[in-house]
């Protein structure tokens, strides 16, 4: 159910890492590694071959990931994949829009960052790399605040190509300017715009634009991005911003050729392969509405000599067995699988790969005992005892929930935030380390929970559990829904209640969960940045995406304070100190951190590169 | 060759006996009584009231006598083969054997085969009935007045066909609460039209032949017309489509459930245990066949009583 | 007869009115909002999606625009793929439309067989196996049949005979169309073959039937001349409805065969409240239905002499 915020979340990789080298010199590969996801496979025995190609004629982007990925699996003779010469098949599990500045989801992404160069990208270690833009600087505005205006330099000899992979022009730099004018323009209600909005007055442009109420004119002149020349382009920033250029790489600041996209008009763009035109590694052949989308090698790209695949179909499944079976058919060369097929997989000795996306799940909840005016349209909830709240979250068997529902490497949640850089390692390992322990339980603690019950039929003035109506909303699908009988088990079992199932759709739930009209309802979060920042401001008080409710100034104040603290470890110690308060208001009952699992084919032999932050990038995939 | 002669005065004529002659030589029966013992010598068809009258005994019983309640889980005996001893010592039902054994959750596969046999075939009577006396009244009119009264109410039958199934669910989802209940509903407003349609064919064939003109110029009512005679003769198909429909009631269920609108959870029913059970069936093939046998047996019941039905009530095949 | 199709027509496009009306008010009352995702957008961005779509107007009025919008031919841009519902639909339906063609005349055709057959030879070998495939056709839903199918004749015997026989999934050849073909059309078949059985029985008892056996006709000439042109009428029925369900594709055979057909936009397209594409989607299947059912209703009369057309 994540994929939209997975969108948002995972491009921006690493970002704080990178405030070391805000200090704005030119381009080169020194950044310092990410910290978030690692990838790693589940060894199982049976030797891998390398299959490095010739080192020479490679990039250093292309050395880098076949390094990074080699594929374990690679002459085991169980899982030999799809037949088709020089071509992979991968799953790709939304697809619905191709014009680069309406994506929503992270695979839309996936697929832009195959057919288009952002400026910058990130390389197999979540490095920022150049791309479209060859080399870059950074400046002072006029006021004196440093790294505030951006040049970059674009790497001479990008070419715009069709769908058949005709050459048709150059790409000038104006062509970025004019998709970012589009992506801020209301009429093509783009919903990430805001990637738009760093800059300079940008935001009161859109909002002009959008008929905002009180909303100060502002012209297109006004906003601080101009292309100087054909391959410059300077930004101009609004505020300062030390991950700048993990904004740069976000797929929807992709370019769109300004003549193409106006001789075709506005409303018809990006909605077939002809309507459209390229300038990254591929280019786009077949599109079937939801179901496949084909693009193959461009060779004007800049670094085609480095790539030797030739086709990428990106294909839509929408059930799990059929894809284990066109995975086990030999029709598809990468999928995303579920417990039980992971299992079968370990048995049979075939390596399933994983990685941590940074994903952290946990129950929201409707803290309020009835409307008020933020929230006017709340209903009251039973869940707005604390005590109660509590109970279940001592209720719950973490471990119970990943065994039988998940059967994966997934872990039960310790705190909220995961897959953070902290001061020395991991920012959850800081937190667990200061708390002398896990926040949550990871068995179920019967004792406490029938504790906290006691308190909490005081507290509603219910004589007996049996009186407790809550309702556990879900979202259809069969992983969700046995999550949710397993926990109302753990529930009835524990605490003598039995909590209601509701199944929504996934449009009625979401709809539900923004006007308070429900008691609990799973969530997942990921990061945007580097930054304990990303996860934890999400429940102060203002916040658009805070469904609970929890509207607490102490925590507000907690949260602000942390963006005056200059030393690090201190810091560090304000937002250990908002975990602390989230386990004790337990507005969120945090459950499991995600692991994500997939498998691939014994005809990729290495580059074929899928990680936090980027999802898929294959531009560099050799087979075997 | 010689010719043997009678003469007439060994014979004596003894008078009319008024009696004798209006006595009937075998008991008249009523159509319900000769349908009801043409079903009764169907020995099949006798077998298969039987076996249905004991899946619902089963699935009224078994729950309440087992020592597994439907929604508990057994943590780590997860998935586990049949006839496999419950060894949880805190479980009442500790030490007695899982029948069908346990599903991905670890519960009792036997008692929620029988929770969920409660569900459907709650649904396939009930759905059932209301195909049979909605469709059949409603296609019966139809055909019998014809003209723009037909094709007014065939025109709305087209309307409710053509809105989304999915969006009356969940509409009526809205008003009213959840469960069976609301399946049964909205399976009721749109399962009878198949039925509506078949039966207003054959009405609409049917009214041409002698017999309804005679019966219309011995002064018949519409009403008698459709009741007695028209919708007689479309009994054998009427069954059929019965039958037929009980099994799209059963599945509607379970399409509903892959949906994410199905029974209230954690209970269940043959169609949503068969919907997991698809899921599992490669590494737990037991876990699709079980409710897939109940479905199917239900449904052979159902169709063989149905044949014994039509060839006990069709007035075409009676002798 | 020219009489009854104008008049049909005419009645047709009311029926369609009315659809288009009653479909429209109720989508509007779906709960939920399709423009929150799993993040929630700004206000102004809200504001903005809303103006995109014409529905931050009064819905009266966004009805009369839709109205005046579909007569125009133009089914509007849908909400999720943000392309022309038109396109989608029209590219769908070609892949449905292949794939039902195929289900159908092999229900149809091995149906009516397999149901005649079985009526002619009532408690024969060919009856059993008439409700042996009804049975299995009725009580196996395509969820698991779809399933079994891809399962044991793509994978298993793909394994087995060390090429590929049927492909497991997909779209475009025909390897990969004989197995959603027959689970889609195995269901149809069950039903096919069952009324026609029923409705053969029927007929072999009429007097007719007698009085043509009496004059010598020979055994052929009397069941496919008579017998089955009168049996046939049930099947006709329910083929009306029958073919514009197949046609437009159903969800779980095209998501158990990843095939990129119509039915998967008549669910998902609730689901994700995609006014356009409910509305798209409920009015081309509607005229489907509609012309189906007329060409059904003149069938009749060409059948079945004893019916007359009632204009």
């Amino acid at each position: 159910m994540k994929k939209r915020i997975l969108s948002l979340c995972l491009a921006l990789a690493m970002i704080l890492s990178l405030a070391a080298c805000g200090g704005g010199t030119t381009s080169g590969g020194g950044e310092t590694p990410s910290g978030g996801g690692t990838a790693t496979t589940t060894p199982s025995g049976g030797g891998s071959t390398s299959a490095a190609p010739a080192a020479a004629t490679l990039s250093k982007d292309a050395q880098l990931a076949n390094a990074t990925f080699v594929n374990p699996n690679v002459g085991k003779g169980m899982y030999g994949g799809t037949s088709e010469a020089g071509a992979i098949t991968v799953e790709c599990s939304t697809m619905s829009v191709m014009n680069s500045i309406k994506m929503t989801y992270n695979t839309e992404l996936s697929i832009a960052r195959h057919c288009y160069d952002t400026l910058v990208k990130l390389d197999a270690e979540n490095n920022i790399v150049p791309a479209a833009a060859e080399s870059w600087e950074s400046a002072p505005n006029a006021a004196g605040e440093k790294d505030m205006v951006w040049t970059f330099h674009l790497r001479p000899g990008i070419k715009w190509v069709d769908n058949t992979g005709a050459v048709v022009g150059d790409l000038k730099a104006s062509d970025f300017v004019f998709a970012w004018k589009e992506l801020l323009n209301p009429d093509n209600a783009a919903e990430y715009y805001n990637f738009a909005a760093i800059f300079k007055n940008a935001q009161a442009y859109y909002d002009y634009k959008s008929g905002a109420e009180g909303a100060a004119a502002v012209e297109w002149e006004d906003v601080g991005v101009k292309a100087l020349d054909d391959t410059t382009i300077q930004i101009e920033l609004e505020t300062y911003l030390p991950y700048m250029l993990q904004y740069m790489k976000f797929e929807v600041l992709s370019p769109i050729c300004e003549e193409f996209y106006n001789k075709v008009g506005a409303d018809a763009y990006g909605t077939a392969p002809d309507k459209m035109l390229y300038s990254g590694a591929f280019y786009m052949t077949e599109w079937v509405t939801d179901n496949v989308i084909t693009v193959k090698k461009n060779p004007a790209w800049w670094d085609a000599d480095s790539v030797t695949l030739e086709t990428i179909h990106f294909a839509k499944y929408s059930d799990a067995n059929t894809k284990y079976n066109a995975f086990a058919g030999g029709e598809i060369d990468i999928i995303d699988i579920t417990g039980e097929q992971r299992a079968m997989f370990t048995d049979e000795g075939f390596d399933v790969i994983s990685y941590v996306g940074g994903y952290s799940y946990y129950f929201q909840i409707n803290t309020l005992d009835g409307p008020n005016d933020d929230h006017p349209e709340a209903t009251p909830s039973d869940m707005h005892s604390k005590s109660l709240r509590k109970a279940i979250s001592y209720a719950l068997d973490r471990r119970q929930i990943i065994d039988t529902v998940f059967k994966n490497d997934n872990q039960p949640a310790q705190c909220f935030t995961l897959g953070i850089s902290g001061v020395n390692g991991e920012f959850n390992d800081a937190v667990v380390a200061a708390n002398g322990g896990s926040l949550y339980p990871e068995h179920a603690d019967t004792a406490k929970a029938q504790e906290y019950l006691a308190q909490a039929l005081t507290e509603l003035g219910y004589s007996d559990a049996s009186q407790i109506n809550v309702t556990l909303m879900t979202s259809e699908g069969s992983q969700n829904e046995k999550l949710s009988q397993v926990v109302q088990e753990q529930i009835r079992q524990a605490l003598g209640f039995e909590p209601k199932i509701e199944v929504l759709t996934i449009t009625e739930a979401r709809a539900r969960r923004n006007k308070l009209t429900y008691d609990m309802f799973m969530g997942g979060w990921g990061p945007d940045y580097n930054d304990p920042m990303t996860d934890l401001d999400l429940w102060m008080s203002g916040n658009g995406n805070n469904h609970t409710g929890y509207a607490n100034p102490e925590y507000d104040a907690l949260i602000e304070s942390t963006k005056t603290e200059t030393d690090a470890a201190a810091r560090e110690k304000i937002f250990i100190k908002a975990e602390q308060m989230i386990a004790e208001d337990q507005f969120i009952i945090p459950v499991y951190w995600r692991h994500e699992d997939y498998v691939a084919s014994e005809k990729i032999a290495s580059g074929a590169v899928r990680r936090s932050f980027q999802g898929y990038f294959l531009a560099y995939t050799t087979l075997k | 060759m010689d010719t043997v002669t009678i003469s007439k005065d060994r014979f004596a004529y003894v008078g009319e006996d008024a009696k004798e002659r209006e006595a009937i030589a075998r008991p008249s029966m009523t159509f319900m009584q000769d349908a009801t013992r043409r079903l009764l010598k169907n020995r099949v068809a006798l077998v298969c009231l039987v076996l249905l009258a004991a899946l619902i005994l089963i699935s009224l019983l078994a729950p309440v006598f087992s020592p597994f309640d439907y929604r508990e889980q057994h943590y780590g005996h997860e998935n586990a083969p049949m006839g496999t001893v419950c060894t949880k010592e805190d479980c009442p039902g500790c030490g007695h054997k899982h029948i069908f054994g346990t599903d991905d959750l670890g519960r009792d596969i036997f008692t929620r085969c029988w929770m969920g046999g409660r569900v459907s075939l709650l649904i396939a009577f009930s759905t059932a009935l209301i195909d049979f006396f909605l469709g059949v009244i409603y296609g019966g009119i139809s055909g019998y007045f014809g003209g723009t009264t037909d094709i007014i109410m065939m025109r709305i039958l087209e309307i409710i066909n053509g809105i989304p199934y999915l969006m009356i669910i969940i509409l009526l989802r809205m008003i009213m609460p959840g469960g069976v209940l609301s399946i049964i509903v909205a399976y009721s407003l749109v399962g009878w039209i198949p039925m509506a349609r078949l039966v207003r064919g054959q009405v609409v064939a049917l009214k041409q032949q002698e017999f309804i003109s005679a019966a219309e110029a011995l002064g018949a009512s519409p009403s008698r017309l459709i009741a007695k005679h028209l919708l007689p003769n479309t009994i054998s198909v009427v069954i059929v489509r019965v039958t037929l429909s009980i099994p799209a009631a059963i599945f509607s269920e379970a399409w509903l459930s892959y949906m994410g609108l199905g029974v209230q959870l954690p209970l269940c029913s043959w169609g949503s245990l068969a919907q997991t059970g698809i899921e599992n069936f490669r590494l737990y093939p037991s876990q699709l066949i079980i409710p897939a046998v109940c479905i199917s047996l239900t449904m052979l019941a159902f169709n063989l009583f149905g044949d014994g039905l039509r060839d006990a009530f069709d007035p075409k095949l009676r002798r | 007869m020219l009489r009854y199709v104008l008049k049909r027509i005419g009645y047709a496009v009311l029926t369609l009115f009315f659809l288009v009306t009653i479909c429209f008010f109720m989508m509007r009352a779906l709960p939920g909002d399709p423009f929150i995702g799993d993040k929630t957008p700004s206000a102004t961005t809200m504001a903005n999606m809303r103006a995109k779509y014409g529905l931050d107007k009064p819905p009266i009025v966004q009805y009369f625009m839709y109205l005046g919008n579909v007569l125009r031919g133009d089914l509007g841009t849908s909400l999720t793929y943000e392309r022309p519902v038109v396109d989608i639909v029209k590219s769908a339906f070609a892949v449905s439309a292949d794939l039902g063609i195929r289900a159908l005349i092999f229900a149809v055709i091995i149906g009516v067989l397999l149901g005649a057959v079985a009526a002619i030879k009532r408690g024969g070998a060919m009856d059993t196996l008439s409700m042996v495939v009804a049975m299995i056709g009725v009580s196996v839903p395509s969820f698991i049949l779809g399933a079994l199918l891809q399962y044991f004749l793509a994978l298993k015997l793909n394994k087995a005979v060390g090429h590929q026989i049927f492909a497991v999934q997909g779209w475009g050849n025909f390897k990969q169309t004989v197995l959603p073909a027959f689970a889609l059309g195995l269901g149809s078949l069950a039903t096919v073959s069952r009324l026609m059985r029923t409705s053969m029985l029927d007929v072999l008892n009429q007097d007719y039937i007698k009085t043509a056996r009496a004059k010598g006709l020979s055994q052929r000439g009397i069941l496919w001349r008579h017998a089955v042109r009168n049996a046939i009428m049930p099947v006709v029925t329910i083929m009306g409805p029958t073919t514009a369900a197949v046609l437009t594709g159903t969800f779980v055979i095209e998501s158990i065969f990843n095939i990129p057909g119509l039915g998967k936009y008549f669910s998902m397209s609730v689901k994700d409240l995609d006014f356009t594409m409910i509305g798209g989607t409920t009015i081309f299947y509607g005229a489907l239905l509609i012309v189906c059912t007329l060409i059904v209703d003149l069938l009749y009369g060409f059948i079945d002499p004893r019916v007359k057309l009632e204009g």
